[in-house]
């Protein structure tokens, strides 16, 4: 983040300050709109939240919450078994559906790289479930993976005998863990593939036939020399899939609802539930601050890290 | 786009009404009502209901009742909405606390405790006409409206569930629950499941719980231990989980499929417990075959448990005549039995015995089970409850947990929500 | 990460040319035949998975039962209709929805053009006091999920008064894209050569008559991308047309969508049918610009 700034004279502060002013007035029509909207329904609500967190929020009627200080969190951190439940399903699916995503990502990228006939064809096949909704599609998987004779079951079951018998996949806690990770990784392979393979193809092909001429087979071409220039995509590749899976909700909404006995929940779902079946709201909104401040720390810490890397 | 305007006038008149409902002894006094249906500036009031879109009920209340009542009352129309009911209780609260809550609301009995405590409905009992109407209503429906004393609603259908039964598939429905098992596990031999229910919610489940024997609070609802953990209760459990491990009860209890619906009209259920609107929906699919009988009777009788739909006006609103006259006009025989054409129960004892009721078959099991159906827990708190009943049902079914601890654990975590917050 | 996107995104390099080594010239071909075979055929199982689900979809929207799911379950039902895709249209005022849902997307595109264009012109183009600090913030915001929000924004949308209406739905779309659209544009923005703005000054032109004439024309590809993703976003929102919106006349189709949901039974057939129609737009935006979402900048927004 560069920027050039052009070689002027030290000004005197009279027309140093109207300048700036000048500056403003040109600016202020372009900035302002947009700073505006931000402030009010991005920042405000935040402040709001953190408010909200220290209440029994009383929704219908705000002025009568009762103040209760940091006894949502305290409840959070060490009263409520199911918030941990909620912590656990989140970063499993993080820590799952990540690494899973960026590696067929990647295999697909490296496929569809080079000639290839039907490439736009491929490539649009895989793109197809990144651009359709979350409702739509989490209404499919319920369908597909719908227990007793649902698809999935049949498949399994009935066409390869790889299972015994159906699996109740919607109400169990563990199985219940499979569509809702499948989906999130069919969804997410697309747009990994699109990214690796825009950045393959930005790699100098000269810098590959080098490598062949010193003997390097494929393998080691893609070990030795691809992969290093892949470093920077991979690491813009895993902060919006590790903010994405963080954001992970509709599908578990409406493939589980957070059940059997919540013990699907994940944070967002967890905090929607507090507020509107139980109505309480303001430890609904502790529980969505703890997962924002939770995805801030990361953002830092791994901007922290691949600092250097980056430039 | 918002039609939502405030017609001053209008407003006014409310007020008055209420003003009179309140200093007056709750007699006679039409002219307030009146008033409303001859005002020159018609009153628009929002009505939400949540029947389907597709459904019979909903054709009749567009094209038979509200047409009557704008010809009875012309300054008034309504604006009927069809609300999903999925998520329904979530839109409710959001509209609470956003706005956009409608003038009148049919709305499922056990959540009218809940938003009363809340606030946001309006009390009947001083307005005029409503001692009339609590008189002839059943007091079984009537009292779910109550919340500390005074009444939030009116009832404005109620049903229950019997047994639905495939008279292909089964030619006498049984009357016991040993009758019940014996059928199942001759059924069982031709690939059939000899019940199934929808789900396993207190809605599905409690027809079976009650009636082997289960309770779930003392009769002032204010705890569950001792109830739902009692020796009886997790017999009565047991029962159902036997059933279910010994093959008979089929996949759509613990949310397999088939669903109950398309396992019944598929004839992979032989019967189901459910409701009246099964049988319009699905007679065009299996004809005659679509039975109903009082349900089997087990240790504890033959218990079917209430559901229904109250009818209430929201605080908010600034119609409050205007929608005591549409609430009205809902309880009256016309309106009662035009809704009873399609499959929803009257709520008052004329209209059960009314032409209405008695000319459609299927409807004489359910009439006759009423006598044996109980409410669930009127409690403020019930969507927690709901949920944590379901939840244990849930375990106990899928085995994972077993029947003590599940209810138990249930009891405890109820106990808290029936002492109020 | 700025500069990253953009690279990964705009500098796209001419495709390899298939050049044969000479060396070993069979052994190799026999090598590249082999890698061709699993080439397709695992592309193929992929792009198999990828539309399975789909032809799901539509297969059971065929499907002439409707409380009935088929069995076994088949992609083409035997005597398939339409029946399913009437009854949504007709009996569920879907056509209505949609139309809401259009009107809301698109009017949610404008402003968010306008808005984003705006601002990123001043981050790229513009000195003022304070653009720094007001940029990192920006990004800063971009982390924070829009979702874990979710009840204070509500909250102070009924502050506004801006519930039970289009303005509460476009005022969080808007707000909720400025940081990305300003952080994408402006990377766009300031890659237009500064002879260009130069020459707008000496033919008398100010900074409107630059960005206006000059610069957004030549954004095109840029601004289309901001489009879609503010496009699909709308389309696709669903937690805040549910809370939001209780008037019908006002509902998108997410939430018509859900009607098909009713107390007693699911009618996947027709829940199906919606569906299959609610996705069509989304399909149909997908392959006619099929071109622009497979470059790395523009999927880089779109990530649903």
């Amino acid at each position: 983040m560069v920027t050039l700034t052009p070689s002027v004279r030290p000004l005197p502060a009279t027309r140093r300050r109207s300048r700036r002013m000048r500056q403003l007035a040109t600016a202020a029509p372009f900035v302002l709109p947009g700073l505006i909207l931000v402030l009010v329904f991005v920042v405000w609500p935040l402040i709001r939240g953190i408010q909200m967190s220290l209440y029994d929020w009383n929704l219908p009627a705000p002025s009568r919450s009762e103040f209760i200080g940091l006894d949502n969190f305290v409840r959070a951190f060490t009263q409520d078994p199911t918030f941990w439940v909620a912590v656990r399903n989140t970063f499993l699916y993080a820590i799952v559906t990540v690494p899973i995503q960026i590696v067929l990502g990647l295999g697909a990228a490296v496929l569809l790289n080079g000639r290839i006939r039907g490439r736009t064809i491929y490539r649009a096949l895989f793109y197809l479930p990144v651009v359709t909704s979350w409702l739509i599609v989490s209404y499919v998987f319920a369908f597909l993976f719908s227990d007793g004779d649902g698809p999935v079951n049949y498949f399994f079951v009935n066409i390869v005998h790889i299972l015994p018998e159906p699996v109740p996949w919607l109400h169990e806690t563990w199985p219940a863990q499979v569509p809702i990770m499948v989906l999130g990784i069919w969804k997410g392979v697309g747009w990994n593939m699109v990214i690796f393979l825009a950045a393959l193809q930005s790699i100098p092909h000269e810098l590959n036939e080098a490598a062949v001429l010193d003997g390097a087979n494929a393998w080691q071409r893609f070990t030795r020399v691809t992969l290093p220039l892949l470093k920077p995509t991979f690491q813009f590749v895993s902060v919006v899939l590790i903010v994405g899976a963080f954001n992970v909700f509709i599908s578990v909404y409406l493939l589980t609802g957070g059940g059997p006995e919540k013990s699907t929940e994940v944070l967002l779902s967890y905090m929607y539930n507090q507020a509107f079946t139980n109505l309480d709201f303001g430890y609904g909104v502790t529980v969505g601050l703890i997962l924002g401040a939770t995805v801030m720390v990361f953002g830092f810490l791994q901007r922290r890290i691949t600092r250097g890397a980056v430039d | 786009m918002r039609r939502r305007a405030i017609i001053p006038t209008i407003a006014g008149l409310a007020a008055l009404t209420l003003l009179a409902g309140c200093s007056g002894d709750g007699g006679e006094q039409p002219q307030a009502g009146d008033d409303v249906c001859a005002s020159e500036t018609p009153v628009t009031i929002t009505f939400w209901h949540t029947y389907s879109t597709d459904s019979a009920e909903n054709t009749q209340l567009n094209d038979v009742l509200l047409p009557e009542f704008e010809k009875e009352c012309p300054g008034v129309t309504v604006d009927a909405v069809v609300m999903p009911y999925d998520g329904l209780h979530d839109q409710l609260i959001a509209a609470v606390s956003g706005g956009g809550l409608p003038d009148v609301m049919r709305m499922d009995i056990i959540w009218t405790p809940e938003f009363a405590d809340l606030g946001v409905l309006t009390p009947l009992d001083d307005l005029d006409g409503f001692s009339d109407i609590a008189n002839t209503v059943l007091p079984g429906p009537l009292s779910t409206n109550e919340f500390e004393g005074q009444h939030y609603g009116l009832p404005l259908d109620t049903n229950t569930q019997v047994l639905v039964y495939n008279s292909e598939l089964l030619p006498e429905p049984p009357t016991t629950f040993e009758e019940l098992t014996a059928d199942a596990e001759a059924l069982k031999s031709q690939g059939v499941y000899g019940l199934a229910l929808g789900g396993a919610g207190p809605w599905n489940v409690f027809p079976w719980f009650w009636s082997a024997g289960g309770t779930v609070t003392d009769d002032s609802y204010t705890k569950a231990t001792g109830y739902l953990d009692s020796a009886a209760s997790q017999a009565a459990l047991q029962w159902l989980v036997d059933f279910n491990d010994a093959g008979l009860l089929g996949p759509s209890s613990i949310g397999g499929s088939p669903d109950s619906w398309g396992g019944f009209s598929g004839g992979d259920y032989a019967s189901l417990s459910d409701g009246p609107w099964i049988f319009p929906s699905l007679s065009g699919d299996m004809g005659d075959k679509i039975t109903g009988a009082p349900l089997p009777a087990g240790p504890g009788g033959s218990i079917s448990v209430v559901g229904g739909e109250n009818l209430v006006t929201f605080a908010t609103s600034d119609k409050q005549a205007a929608a005591w006259e549409f609430s009205k006009f809902m309880l009256s025989d016309f309106a009662q039995g035009a809704m009873a054409e399609v499959g929803q129960l009257p709520v008052t004892q004329a209209g059960l015995e009314s032409d209405a009721v008695t000319s459609v078959p299927y409807l004489a099991a359910y009439v006759q089970q009423l006598q044996n159906a109980q409410a669930r827990t009127p409690v403020p708190a019930w969507p927690q409850i709901d949920q944590i009943l379901t939840d244990a049902f849930t375990a106990a079914l899928r085995g994972s947990k077993p029947v003590d601890q599940a209810l138990s654990d249930a009891a405890s975590q109820i106990d808290p929500l029936l002492a109020g917050d | 990460m700025v500069d990253m996107l953009v690279r990964t995104g705009a500098v796209v390099a001419p495709e390899q040319p298939a050049r044969r080594r000479r060396r070993g010239f069979e052994r190799a071909t026999r090598g590249l035949v082999r890698w061709r075979i699993v080439q397709y055929v695992v592309l193929t199982l992929g792009a198999v998975v990828m539309v399975l689900p789909f032809a799901y979809m539509v297969g059971t929207a065929l499907s002439p039962e409707r409380w009935v799911m088929p069995y076994p379950p088949t992609i083409w039902p035997d005597n398939a209709t339409l029946d399913n895709f009437v009854r949504a249209i007709n009996e569920a005022g879907l056509a209505r929805y949609a139309l809401n849902s259009l009107i809301v997307a698109v009017v949610a595109v404008v402003l968010t053009l306008i808005v984003s264009s705006l601002s990123a012109f001043a981050f790229a183009r513009l000195e003022f006091p304070l653009k720094e600090v007001i940029f990192g913030f920006y990004l800063v915001t971009m982390m924070i999920p829009d979702l874990i929000a979710l009840l204070p924004k509500f909250q102070v949308l009924r502050d506004l008064g801006l519930t039970n209406s289009w303005w509460g739905l476009w005022a969080v779309y808007v707000s909720n894209a400025v940081a990305f659209n300003t952080f994408l544009l402006r990377g766009f923005f300031s890659r237009i050569p500064r002879e260009l703005e130069d020459a707008t000054r000496i033919d008398g032109g100010g900074t409107w008559t630059f960005f206006l004439r000059v610069l957004l024309p030549l954004s095109k590809p840029a601004l289309a991308t901001v489009a879609v993703f503010a496009f699909l976003g709308a389309w696709d929102d669903f937690w805040w047309a549910r809370l939001l919106i209780q008037d019908p006349d006002l509902r998108t189709l997410p939430i018509g969508i859900q009607l098909f949901f009713n107390s007693h039974a699911t009618q996947w057939t027709t829940v199906f049918a919606a569906t299959t129609l609610a996705a069509l737009p989304e399909i149909a935006i997908f392959v006619a610009l099929q071109r622009y979402f497979v470059n790395g900048a523009f999927s880089a927004g779109v990530r649903g």
